[in-house]
């Protein structure tokens, strides 16, 4: 019988977050970039949780910054729409490669 | 009520009403913000009304971060902790000198609003909500001593500049460059708090002071040297997209070029000086970690790799600005190149009990006044500038001795000042930044110190196309105009304050070192090094 | 009030007056402050007269570092750190001071048709600048403390970029920019040499437990690094540690890096081959006062730069690039001659051979004899007086011309016979003919030179070499002659008026002088110079010598 332990839910989180890096570098839709952002942020989640669980004594360290970064999640993502919603109604675009008016 | 839980009152330990006061510019910031909420229901949205209303906040925050200044002394100390630097927050000369300058640079950036694009805004309040909100977050960037109060400053200060560079919604530019910065920043941050969490995996606590112990006792031969590196060089990645460090600096001219003059001013210094004051902090924990005197080679690699990135930063934005026709862009890439020069300066690491200790800290602190000051100027004279043209070109300064020496002769002033020339402060800057990498006496600090003087003459000739625009090239087709009042005031007043800081070097630097003071009386209290420090502390005592 | 600081600061309120006054006095004031200059500096005199005979020892002290007029203010100071308003003169700078406020004056009394240049705008900004400018060359010259002289030498350069870049020629643009980077590149060299130089003294001191005695400075303790220029060349405990072979500065001979370091910083202003190329274009853009300042006096700067920091401090650094320097010099004084050989343009020519001349002053500081040094020094003074005063007879023509191309003048002598005769009065001297003050100080670089061959070999060639490119300053500048002033009479020249009074007493003053310094060259120069020098040299040979005796010793033990 497997025990379910520290590693697993570190890999866990490390597939997470490679499939964030992942999709944050090869999506070029602004949309699916935070996607990414938010599998990493999730990855970030998992880590903390499983930490706290095996590491951190009765400290719940761990389990606060987790609240934290959902919250900081959400944050983002609200604002990250807005811009995105403002881009579309611009450029008729949400594709970063599309908008590529400032360079050098 | 002691007895409601079945133990003792938790909060008896603290002051609860002196951490309130440690803490009350930042909370007059949030009142500030609840103030524009509200003014728009109560009074109206009228430019004036919220300006009003903004610049009474902005006058408190100022009094009273004043008012803490004279508490908090030589001493840090920790918001709901005994301990200082336990706590999530600490407050300290540091943070709240920060606070103070920030304000006095939110009340220029605020002018200059008003002068040029209040004119055709309808959106004060909203503009004013964001741009605080931001100062906010800088402050508590400025105030953290908890990895987990860095991440949450660190976004509490970038949410609202994504969305202040595209505030006017019609413009194109500035919706693009909103999201490339928004994306930048994202990702930077998702990485960054992935690093929080095996940072915290590996030491069990996010408080900065325990992770500073834990990366020393690690480097003496800790057998989680290299995960440990990962960790931190992943929360170094949100840091560094904060000082736009190469190469996490993508984002910095787009957004800067993209965003309305104001915004641009604003985030040039005060993000970037914000995220500065955060590595420093860090690294200053870094230096009172390590046991003594003799081991601080312990934090050799970490100081080539800041140092390095730091050197490439500085070059990088110097070689970039050469090409660009937008004198925004072109001071877009001159901050990289300051940030650079800043950076070196927390490469600086001298332990706590040596001679010299917090020349880095104080030499890049005395670097963010003037820069401040510098790129008020500088940009203040852009704007007006661009207002008059239509565009940011280059071109637009074209004959501008003869059509608005008032403008002119403080941008030369300005100008020279970042290339770093004698009589202007810009020198004085980058003398302190020199004469602590020279404290060193390090192969990394001497090369450092050529590094920066060659970076000087390559940024002279960028400079001077803009001088040379002013002073020399006169086509005589652009009329003489007058800019506002108040607007020529603020770039002469600047002006001369470059001057004054250059020959008053002596008391600016004497005010400055006290600033530093409160970072090089940590003590640490992590169990891994308390009796390496014990004899740390006699030997200093020797 | 100190006189030094007077002098100074003096043109600096005159410039300030120039911004304030009315703008048809603007010109008076100018000429008026920098008149004050001169008649200031003029009172220098006294505590230098008697130099060459008994109170020698009064006036020069027995050792390097008997200063006069001293002030000494703490300006930024620190537990570590003392940087320090120190202005001082001794038997190098006052020359050099003189030099200065003369020709300011001269040049200042040149612009004094302003009105009628090309480009005549902005007279305010003109004179501001020009005076600030002033005050920044004299900074140099009496600065002591080295971050006080860094700061002198930086304020120049705006000043004299903007006279350059807006008042200039058609290329003025390029030219001043090209002038710009030039310098500047030097200064950053200066500015790391300033940082490691006050850091290493720091060392010396420490490592010598802490405190140690001055090196010139009766019952001062030295604690701590200094700027001090003349501490870091006397302090015998500084100097052997800048000296050894084990102090080192990015893994190399500190000495030698920092030496050269200073030297081209140095070697660009005065300016020296390969470093030279600004030079030629920044003459011709600029106007004929500033021509004649740039020449006169910011010239002499690189030379008073290698006489006062880099042998001084670094004596073992001349020593291991003795010969390279020497050749250099020599190169420049043939590559500066053949460059002139080849010029049509008036101004460019006399810009050459600036270049030339200035290779003497090089050859003769790096050989470091008794003879070298006295001559270099002479060389730069009169170099000082002659070449200003060429380039004010290039711009007397100019001004009438408007041209500067030698090939279509001719016969001037007999249209304007004054303006002839000052003019052959001027590049004879330049010349170096025997009488005049361009001969005594190439001769005495070269007998210098020979001299050096007692303990250089190479210096015999060298000096040879040297001698007889003499023959290649004659040739251009009687060439010159030849094409501009004698010859037929040309049509298009008939109606020019000969040197008006203003002019006449420019030139007048400066052909005196000339004179004067080719026949009494001991009364004139060599009485105020000599006695510095000497101590100088004695010091360096000393240093020179302890060195290579303890390296000696040090092998035999190793």
């Amino acid at each position: 019988m497997l025990t379910i332990g520290l590693t697993h839910y570190l890999i866990v989180a490390v597939v997470l977050f490679c499939a964030g890096l992942y999709t944050m570098m090869t999506k070029r839709n602004a949309i699916g970039i935070l996607i990414g952002v938010e599998l990493v942020l999730n990855s970030a989640t998992v880590n903390l949780v499983a930490f706290d669980r095996y590491l951190g004594g009765q400290k719940l360290d761990g389990q606060i910054t987790a609240l934290f970064v959902i919250v900081l999640a959400a944050a983002e993502a609200a604002i990250a729409v807005g811009i995105c919603i403002n881009v579309y109604s611009n450029l008729g675009t949400v594709d970063v490669d599309r908008a590529s008016r400032l360079q050098g | 009520m002691n007895s409601l839980l079945g133990q003792t009152n938790l909060w008896e330990a603290f002051d609860v009403g002196r951490d309130l006061f440690l803490f009350s510019p930042m909370i007059a910031m949030v009142c500030t913000m609840l103030l524009i909420v509200a003014c728009p229901i109560v009074i109206g949205r009228g430019t004036r009304t919220i300006s009003v209303a903004a610049s009474f906040g902005i006058a408190v925050t100022f009094f009273l971060a004043w008012r803490v200044m004279g508490t908090v002394g030589d001493a840090a100390v920790s918001g709901f902790s005994a301990e200082p630097f336990l706590g999530l927050l600490v407050a300290d000369k540091l943070s709240v000198g920060f606070q103070l300058l920030l304000m006095v640079f939110l009340a220029g950036v605020s002018l200059l609003w008003l002068m040029g694009s209040a004119r055709t805004e309808r959106n004060a309040p909203e503009f004013f909500i964001l741009l605080i909100g931001s100062a906010l977050g800088m402050s508590l960037m400025v105030s953290s001593a908890n990895l987990l109060t860095m991440v949450i400053a660190i976004e509490m200060a970038s949410i609202p500049s994504y969305a202040i560079v595209g505030f006017d919604k019609r413009d194109r530019v500035g919706a693009e460059a909103s999201l490339k910065y928004m994306i930048f920043g994202a990702v930077c941050a998702a990485i960054m708090l992935y690093g929080t969490s095996l940072v915290y995996g590996l030491v069990g606590s996010l408080s900065m002071t325990e992770i500073a112990a834990f990366t020393v006792a690690q480097m003496s031969g800790g057998a989680n040297v290299t995960l440990l590196g990962v960790a931190l060089s992943c929360v170094f990645v949100g840091i560094a997209f904060k000082i736009s460090a190469v190469p996490f600096h993508f984002w910095c001219p787009d957004a800067f070029q993209g965003a309305k003059i104001e915004v641009t001013t604003w985030l040039s210094v005060a993000s970037k000086a914000a995220g500065l004051v955060m590595l420093a902090r860090f690294m200053s924990m870094m230096c009172a970690a390590v046991p003594s005197e003799l081991n601080m080679n312990l934090l050799t690699p970490l100081a080539w790799v800041i140092g390095v990135l730091a050197a490439v930063t500085a070059t990088v934005g110097n070689f970039a600005a050469y090409k660009q026709q937008s004198v925004k862009r072109m001071l877009a890439y001159s901050s990289i190149a300051h940030a650079g020069y800043m950076m070196m300066a927390t490469a600086v690491f001298i332990h706590p009990s040596a001679s010299g200790a917090g020349a880095g800290m104080s030499a890049m602190l005395m670097y963010i006044v003037i820069y401040m000051f510098m790129n008020l100027c500088a940009f203040g004279v852009t704007a007006m500038v661009s207002w008059e043209a239509g565009t940011d070109d280059i071109e637009g300064f074209n004959g501008l001795i003869r059509r608005s020496p008032l403008l002119a002769v403080p941008m030369v002033i300005a100008l020279m000042s970042l290339i770093g020339m004698p009589p202007m402060a810009g020198f004085i800057g980058k003398w302190w930044i020199l004469v602590a990498l020279g404290q060193t006496g390090t192969l990394l600090g001497w090369s450092l110190v050529v590094v920066a003087s060659v970076n000087t003459l390559i940024s002279l000739y960028y400079y001077m196309r803009i001088v040379v625009q002013m002073g020399i090239r006169d086509s005589g087709r652009r009329p003489a105009f007058s800019s506002p009042l108040s607007g020529l005031a603020l770039v002469n007043v600047c002006a001369v304050v470059l001057l004054v800081l250059f020959f008053a070097a002596g008391p600016f630097k004497e005010r400055v070192a006290g600033f530093s003071t409160s970072l090089y009386s940590v003590t640490v209290t992590s169990p891994v090094s308390h009796e390496s420090l014990a004899v740390a502390d006699q030997e200093a005592g020797q | 009030m100190n006189l030094l600081t007077a002098i100074v600061f003096l043109p600096m309120l005159g410039a300030v007056a120039c911004l304030v006054v009315p703008k048809n006095l603007v010109r008076q004031v100018a000429v008026l402050s920098s008149a004050a200059t001169l008649g200031l500096s003029l009172w220098l005199f006294p505590t230098f007269l008697g130099g060459g005979g008994s109170d020698a020892t009064a006036i020069f002290g027995t050792s390097y570092g008997t200063l006069h007029h001293v002030i000494r203010l703490p300006w930024i100071m620190g537990d570590s750190f003392s940087i320090e308003f120190f202005l001082g003169v001794d038997g190098l700078a006052f020359p050099l001071v003189v030099l200065t406020t003369l020709v300011s004056f001269l040049a200042c009394l040149a612009s004094w048709n302003f009105n009628s240049w090309k480009v005549n705008k902005g007279i305010r900004a003109y004179f501001f600048l020009f005076l600030l400018l002033e005050t920044g060359m004299l900074g140099v010259f009496v600065a002591l403390d080295f971050f006080l002289f860094y700061i002198f030498w930086e304020v120049m350069l705006l000043p004299m970029y903007f006279l350059i870049g807006v008042w200039g020629g058609e290329r003025k643009e390029y030219a001043a920019i090209k002038f710009f980077l030039f310098t500047l590149a030097g200064s950053v060299l200066m500015l790391v040499a300033l940082v490691a130089m006050f850091f290493y003294s720091g060392d010396a001191i420490a490592a010598a437990g802490g405190s140690v005695a001055s090196g010139y400075l009766e019952g001062v303790m030295l604690q701590h690094g200094t700027f001090d220029l003349i501490e870091l060349a006397t302090c015998p405990t500084i100097q052997s540690y800048f000296a050894s072979g084990s102090t080192l500065f990015l893994g190399m001979k500190f000495a030698t890096v920092m030496f050269m370091f200073l030297f081209i910083g140095f070697a660009i202003k005065l300016p020296i081959f390969p470093f030279h190329t600004w030079l030629p274009d920044a003459h011709v853009q600029a106007p004929t006062p500033v021509s004649m300042i740039l020449a006169g006096v910011l010239l002499k700067m690189g030379g008073y730069g290698f006489l006062r920091l880099c042998y001084p401090i670094f004596p073992t650094g001349g020593e291991v690039w003795a010969y390279v320097l020497a050749c250099v010099g020599v190169i420049s004084i043939i590559y500066g001659g053949l460059c002139a050989l080849a010029q049509t343009d008036f101004k460019r020519l006399v810009a050459y051979s600036s270049v030339s001349h200035m290779g003497f002053v090089l050859l003769g500081i790096a050989v470091m004899t008794k003879a070298g040094f006295q001559g270099a020094m002479f060389q730069m003074i009169a170099h000082g007086i002659s070449s200003p005063m060429c380039f004010f007879l290039v711009g007397v023509i100019y001004d009438r011309a408007h041209h500067r191309e030698i090939n279509r003048f001719g016969g001037l002598w007999l249209t304007m016979p004054r303006y002839g005769t000052m003019a052959t009065i001027g590049f004879f001297a330049s010349l170096g003919l025997p009488g005049m003050c361009g001969f005594i100080g190439e001769v005495w670089v070269l007998l210098g030179t020979f001299d050096a061959g007692a303990k250089y070999p190479w210096a015999y060639p060298l000096a040879i070499i040297a001698a007889a490119s003499v023959i290649l300053t004659a040739a251009y500048i009687l060439w010159l002659i030849r094409r501009v002033y004698l010859g037929k009479e040309r049509e298009e020249y008939k109606g020019y008026l000969d040197v008006s009074g203003r002019e006449t007493f420019i030139l007048a003053s400066l052909a005196v002088l000339c004179i004067a310094l080719g026949i009494f060259p001991t009364q004139t120069v060599f009485n105020f110079t000599n006695g510095t020098l000497d101590l100088m040299l004695q010091q360096v040979t000393n240093a020179i010598a302890m060195v290579s005796q303890s390296a000696v010793s040090g092998g035999l033990i190793g």
